[in-house]
């Protein structure tokens, strides 16, 4: 059974690209890699047409992503929008990271629904966003803290900026990504290797990440050093798996030849084109890949109950200093409502934060993963993590 | 006993006349206002050290020495990529700028702007661009490929230096560019009847007159390649700003470390600014320098084949980025993705040309004290603020923004409250304060070169004719460095426009620019949409370019 | 160029010259005779220079020989300036041919540079070089500059233009006419052919100017070089050359030494360009030429044959040609006064006699200004017939502006004269 359903997830993207633009049945028929299946009617079902219905589904087709991995949602649950008390008055949001601009839009449809709301955002990277409210301390602009990295967030409630989130806000969401309720999880990320279909075969890659370096993919392997992303995952691997051990894989990484790219876009982005055999990136990267270029030979690994198989989350906090605490949680109960949920997971290919909204398009449900045991506001111990890197000579 | 009474006299007369060498209070057209003018100039753009310092003393003995000794390969690399990077850019540069102004070579004019048109391309899209034809599998190597063309790898130091180069050569171009024009010709024609031909009587007389400037436009090049952190990361060469962005996108000990490296950065700053200064003592280079009648040196036939050196350099230059960038706008179209929060709007450029238009004023109008300073007086404080102002030149934009906000956000609350810190920190005042911090050196560089250039006796004239000094200013001396002075706030406004790190950490909230809204597209992997608003930067930027190029030769 | 309808002109402008070379006792450096002229250094056959359309110099032709100093002299944009950077090589000319020590440098399809030419200049401000001192100044031209032999050449230079001693200076110390110095002797370093010299005393004052012309002349002397000078000074093109050649819109109107072209100008442009013109109106008849200053033997004029009988002409006076007295009753003596011992004699007698005998020659007006130029007074006059003419006086005799005075002619020598305009 649990080779079965590696070897479907290993499958998935290979799927998807199989499928082309033609809607695809996702998670439950997705087997068939012929792409001939047209079930259902796309066209109608599937394409929203803006401010054309004011029913709850029409609004609900607004939040959820257009691409070919969209198609075919089973029912949504959770708690709807409509059910929560409106929001009104004007927040700034620092957002760490930030999907390329989704969360914008994000913020832009909420502000449609509330004349009376505006989110104002801040761009920052993950790390630079959470020293930068640091650095501000109490006298931080911002009302809420938005970011892609549970690291950066534990950070900021590591200096006591953040306020505890009341229960009606963090309920929704598993236990294990609102630790304290000093932020909650509003969508997770997987780690997982993207590999190139032409150039490898799916038990090409071991299933397990600490040998990987012993392989013969690690030379034709590409990562991210200076990515938060990936300095969380050794950072991860540094406290499951011990110093010693990371280090001499960090070593064995770099003896092996890996290249250093700038981001795991890019990192994905090479595989896709041949440039790498696989790399290390976040999930959502290679759907994008795919996204734009449906016929990219580039498809997805998973390692199993290790750090390779991290799963972070990005995650919302209400600082402290704020003077607009209520708002400010009620604002991040919209990021766990279903529809903003439903946006997270068709458009960023991200996992939902809540049961009620499954996953996109074949991705193994986040309890079918097997990430490590990990608190993850460990994830801000990145100094050590920095020091081994740059020790092994990877910064 | 006498003595005795005489000596506190003496003492502070003898004090007083130190004083006046050490500020050059004596010098024609210096008064006590100016001095402290340009002093509180330089101790503003000097202040954000005050922050790295600070944090810098955190960390640490061992450890900063353990950082420090860790460092050192970067280090070398940051330095011969400096190294490279000022050498070729002085390599095309030179010979730019005598093709434009000293020879025959056809459609002058329309080379002159061409080859100087790179400098408003920001180097980040630069090697966007350079990577995306000649990466592995990019646009340019796959349309080579079957000729049997294969490219060499564009990442590492190479391409590094290359693009950085293509990018920043026009600073050594014009200031090159200016020198010639204000170079006596006839000392050309003089050495030539002396039986001394063109190629020697460049080397004998003409390299040894333009050092200054040629120096002046190879030290912009230097900091700027120092400081940038964008060109390397992109093309995978590990330099020493990249380690500072590490460590300044850690948690915990990260910032101090990263002040401690910025530190070291000045260092180097300040010993090339000082090694500068040695060869460039005099330099009358600049910007904005009087034009002369010309001498063309004729290339007869050969003039065709010279023409290709600047169309070679503006087909990697300006064709090649622009053609880039429209392939990725072209294919963005296609895709046709409907963004809401992506969407480019006219307004990001209304924004950018704002910011970068107040910079640019506020700019030329703080540089004016330090330039007249340092213009009329050789005194070593007047060195000493002219020299200061380059330190934030070289201060690499991440590590200015964060002193910043350190201090409109953190000590502003602490010593005035937080509705004092809210009004400043974040706001459009502070973006632009920044802004002046970065890029005082240019202005001041183009206008004290125009100082030099007036003559005093017109003052002394103007004096005669029963002037105030003040009115001397306002009616003699403006009117006549006003074409350096604009030259200079045009290099602030396009270099301003571009700028990456400083806007994208202390823009007011919401006020999107350009190059904040390509950031943030390219950061989400969309190119597609970086491409429109990185042509409108171009173009705009392109447009600042006029002031620099014209009021030439024809005067 | 009216005179060039005549046409005899060319007749009348050789035997001039003739008799010029002949009678007229010149300087010492000019060519005394055909036989022993010296050997053509420079030649420019039918120069001719176009900037976009504009045509700056418009068929020159010349010949300069060994060891003489030719000075341009013309109005600005003449074309002086370009023929001279046409014989540096710094300019390319559109047509014609330029050669120097009897090669071909320009022209007959192929151009020499400059520095291949073997000709020295010294330009109007000097272009000294400011980075270097005076002795490498001196001795960038040289082939080894850093050579003993550089170093003796030098010092002679500096010795010869007297600036003994200079070596380590900065141009930038000098003053404009040490600065002159230094550029002579940089320019003779190399031991060029020719020597240019593009208006080299305009940048010094007055009185410097005077000194620095009997410096340059010494030195260009002593060098033995031949020299090719640019001014529109007449008076400095008239006290250094050997010969003047006076140029105007692009062509060369006349040349020859400077005693031959102040006295016999071929043209109205020469006459009044060298010198203080004025033209008297007359009328040539059988043996007199009849002017408003009075009838004259007809020999007065220079050159004039029967077939010219019934001519209307103006005749050329100069300020010194004529004398003025105040028509108070004292005429006679002033003019008696005034009256130099050569008047008396020479070609000037028929004159004479004549206002000795039957009516004066002379003419009314009234003074108009009166201009002090130092040793003397010029007066311009106002004849009651019309034409303005100038005297010039020393100070024995002061008439106030608007004094009746009565003019008459003093000169000692034949009168140019022009068809009348």
């Amino acid at each position: 059974m649990t080779e079965e359903f590696s070897k479907r997830r290993r499958r998935l993207l290979g799927t998807l690209a199989g499928a082309g633009l033609v809607g695809i049945a996702g998670c439950s028929g997705g087997d068939d890699t012929t792409g001939t299946e047209t079930d259902g009617t796309p066209g109608v079902t599937d394409t929203p047409t803006e401010g054309a219905d004011t029913s709850g589904s029409a609004e609900f087709s607004e939040f959820r992503g257009s691409g070919a991995l969209a198609e075919g949602r089973s029912e949504i649950g959770g708690t709807r929008i409509s059910e929560l008390p409106a929001l009104s008055g004007e927040l700034t949001v620092y957002l760490g990271g930030g999907e390329g601009g989704l969360y914008r839009d994000l913020l832009t449809k909420l502000e449609n629904i509330y004349p009376d709301f505006t989110a104002t955002p801040r761009p920052y990277g993950t790390s630079e966003g959470a020293n930068t409210i640091i650095t501000e301390g109490s006298s931080t602009p911002a009302d809420v803290f938005w970011s892609v990295d549970a690291g950066s967030l534990a950070a900021v409630a590591a200096e006591g900026l953040t306020s505890t989130l009341p229960d009606e806000v963090t309920d929704p969401v598993p236990e294990q990504f609102h630790p304290d309720g000093d932020w909650v999880g509003t969508a997770g990320r997987a780690r997982a290797i993207p590999y190139n279909t032409e150039a490898l075969d799916e038990s090409d890659v071991p299933d397990d990440v600490m040998s990987l370096p012993d392989s013969d993919v690690a030379g034709q392997m590409g990562w991210a050093p200076t990515y938060g992303a990936f300095q969380a995952f050794v950072t991860a691997m540094r406290i499951t798996e011990g110093e010693e051990a990371t280090r001499q894989w960090l070593q064995s990484m770099v003896d092996a030849g890996v290249t250093e790219y700038d981001n795991e876009f890019f990192v994905s982005n090479a595989v896709a084109d041949g440039e790498l055999q696989a790399g290390f990136a976040n999930h959502y990267y290679a759907l994008r890949v795919q996204e734009a270029r449906p016929e990219a030979p580039i498809d997805l690994a998973f390692t199993s109950g290790d750090a390779g198989a991290l799963i972070n989350v990005a995650g919302a906090a209400v600082l402290e200093p704020s003077p607009q605490q209520e708002l400010a949680q009620n604002f991040v109960r919209h990021l766990l409502s279903a529809e903003a949920q439903e946006f997270f997971a068709t458009r960023a290919y991200a996992y939902p934060m809540i049961p009620g909204v499954p996953p996109v398009g074949g991705l193994p449900p986040i309890d079918e993963l097997e990430p490590p045991e990990f608190d993850l506001a460990r994830l801000s111990e990145i100094g050590p993590t920095v020091d081994l890197m740059r020790e092994v000579g990877v910064l | 006993m006498g003595a005795v009474g005489d000596a506190p006299g003496n003492l502070g007369s003898r004090l007083r006349e130190l004083l006046g060498r050490l500020l050059g209070l004596d010098d024609d057209g210096v008064s006590t206002p100016l001095v402290l003018l340009s002093a509180a100039v330089a101790a503003a753009v000097l202040s954000p050290l005050l922050w790295l310092l600070l944090r810098a003393s955190e960390v640490p003995l061992d450890e900063a020495l353990s950082l420090l000794r860790g460092s050192t390969e970067v280090f070398a690399n940051s330095l011969v990529l400096v190294g490279v990077v000022t050498a070729a850019s002085v390599a095309l540069g030179v010979p730019l700028a005598v093709l434009t102004v000293q020879t025959d070579l056809p459609f002058r004019r329309f080379w002159t702007v061409a080859v100087a048109l790179p400098l408003v391309v920001p180097s980040y899209i630069g090697a966007f661009a350079y990577v995306s034809a000649f990466g592995p599998d990019g646009a340019l190597a796959d349309a080579l490929a079957p000729l049997g063309v294969s490219i060499p790898n564009v990442y590492g130091l190479g391409g590094t230096a290359l693009v950085l180069t293509l990018f920043v050569y026009p600073y050594v171009f014009l200031t090159t560019r200016a020198a010639l024009l204000s170079f006596d010709e006839t000392q050309l024609e003089a050495a030539r009847t002396l039986n001394v031909g063109y190629l020697a009587a460049f080397r004998r007389v003409i390299l040894p007159q333009i050092l200054p400037a040629v120096t002046a436009g190879a030290l912009l090049v230097a900091l700027y390649a120092l400081s940038d952190f964008g060109t390397p990361s992109i093309m995978q060469y590990d330099v020493f700003t990249r380690m500072i962005y590490v460590e300044l996108n850690s948690f915990g000990d990260g910032r101090a470390n990263a002040t401690l490296l910025s530190l070291q950065l000045l260092t180097v700053t300040a010993v090339v600014v000082a090694l500068e200064s040695r060869i460039g003592d005099d330099a009358d280079a600049g910007y904005g320098a009087p034009a002369a009648s010309t001498a063309m040196i004729s290339l007869g036939r050969l003039r065709w084949l010279a023409v290709l050196f600047p169309a070679v350099v503006s087909l990697f230059t300006l064709a090649l980025p622009v053609g880039i960038l429209t392939m990725w706008f072209v294919r963005a179209e296609a895709l046709a993705y409907e963004v809401g929060g992506r969407a480019f709007e006219l307004g990001f450029a209304l924004n950018s040309v704002y910011a970068a238009a107040l910079a640019a004023a506020a700019t030329m109008v703080i540089a004016l004290p330090v330039a007249y300073y340092s213009g009329r007086s050789n005194a070593p404080l007047a060195r000493l603020t002219e020299r200061a102002t380059y330190l934030g030149y070289a201060m690499p934009g991440v590590v200015l923004a964060l002193a910043l906000v350190f201090f409109s956000s953190n000590q502003l609350a602490a010593f005035f409250g937080p509705t004092v810190s809210r009004a400043v920190y974040q706001s459009l005042p502070l973006l632009v304060f920044a802004y002046v911090v970065r890029f005082l050196p240019q202005a001041v560089g183009a206008t004290r070169s125009s100082v030099l250039g007036v003559d005093p006796a017109l003052i002394g004239a103007a004096r005669v004719l029963g002037a105030q000094p003040k009115a001397v200013f306002r009616r003699v001396t403006l009117p006549l460095i006003a074409p350096g002075v604009l030259a200079g706030a045009a290099l602030v406004f396009l270099t301003t426009m571009k700028e990456l790190d400083t806007t994208l950490i202390l823009h007011p909230t919401g006020f999107t620019t350009l190059v904040t809204y390509i950031w943030r597209v390219q950061e989400g992997g969309y190119y597609g949409r970086a491409a429109l608003p990185a042509l409108v930067l171009v173009v705009l930027s392109g447009l600042s370019m006029i002031p620099l190029l014209v009021q030439r030769r024809d005067t | 160029m009216s005179d060039n309808a005549t046409p005899t002109t060319d007749d009348r402008a050789e035997r001039a010259a003739a008799e010029t070379a002949n009678s007229v006792v010149t300087d010492a450096h000019a060519p005394a005779t055909e036989a022993d002229t010296p050997p053509a250094v420079l030649e420019l056959s039918n120069v001719v220079k176009r900037f976009a359309g504009e045509t700056a110099v418009d068929g020159v032709d010349l010949t300069v020989r060994e060891g003489e100093l030719l000075t341009l002299l013309g109005p600005s944009g003449c074309g002086k300036t370009t023929t001279l950077r046409m014989i540096a090589g710094l300019e390319t000319p559109t047509e014609g041919t330029v050669s120097v020590g009897g090669d071909v440098v320009a022209g007959e399809g192929s151009v020499v540079p400059p520095e291949e030419r073997d000709v020295g200049m010294v330009f109007q401000e000097f272009a000294l070089f400011p980075h270097l001192s005076v002795a490498e100044n001196v001795a960038f031209g040289l082939d080894d500059p850093d050579s003993e032999a550089a170093d003796r050449r030098v010092a002679d230079l500096l010795d010869l233009v007297g600036l003994d001693g200079y070596g380590d200076r900065s141009p930038t110390d000098l003053s404009g006419g040490q600065r002159q110095r230094v550029a002579l002797a940089r320019s003779l370093a190399p031991e060029p052919d020719v020597l240019l010299l593009d208006e080299p005393f305009s940048n010094l004052d007055v009185a410097l100017r005077v000194e620095m012309r009997e410096e340059v002349t010494r030195i260009l002397n002593e060098a033995g070089v031949t020299a090719v000078s640019v001014t529109h000074d007449q008076e400095e093109a008239l006290s250094i050359s050997d010969r003047v050649a006076v140029m105007s819109e692009g062509r060369v109107e006349q040349v020859g030494s400077p005693a031959s072209l102040f006295e016999h100008p071929k043209s109205r442009f020469v006459a009044s360009f060298l010198g203080q013109a004025s033209f008297v109106p007359g009328r040539i008849t059988e043996d007199t030429v009849d002017t408003t200053i009075g009838s004259y033997g007809r020999d007065l004029l220079e050159g004039v044959t029967d077939e010219y009988v019934s001519a209307e002409v103006d005749v050329l006076v100069r300020p010194d040609d004529l004398r003025l007295a105040p028509l108070d009753g004292e005429a006679g003596t002033v003019g008696a006064a005034e009256a130099r011992p050569t008047a008396d004699g020479g070609i000037a007698a028929p004159a004479a006699d004549q206002s000795a005998t039957s009516t004066p020659p002379a003419a009314d007006g009234e003074v108009i200004r009166r201009q002090y130029t130092g040793p003397s007074f010029v007066y311009h006059v106002r004849l009651d017939d019309g034409p303005v003419v100038r005297c010039l006086h020393n100070h024995a005799v002061e008439v106030d502006v608007g004094e009746r005075v009565r003019v008459r002619l003093v000169a000692d020598h034949t009168l140019a004269w022009y068809p009348a305009a």
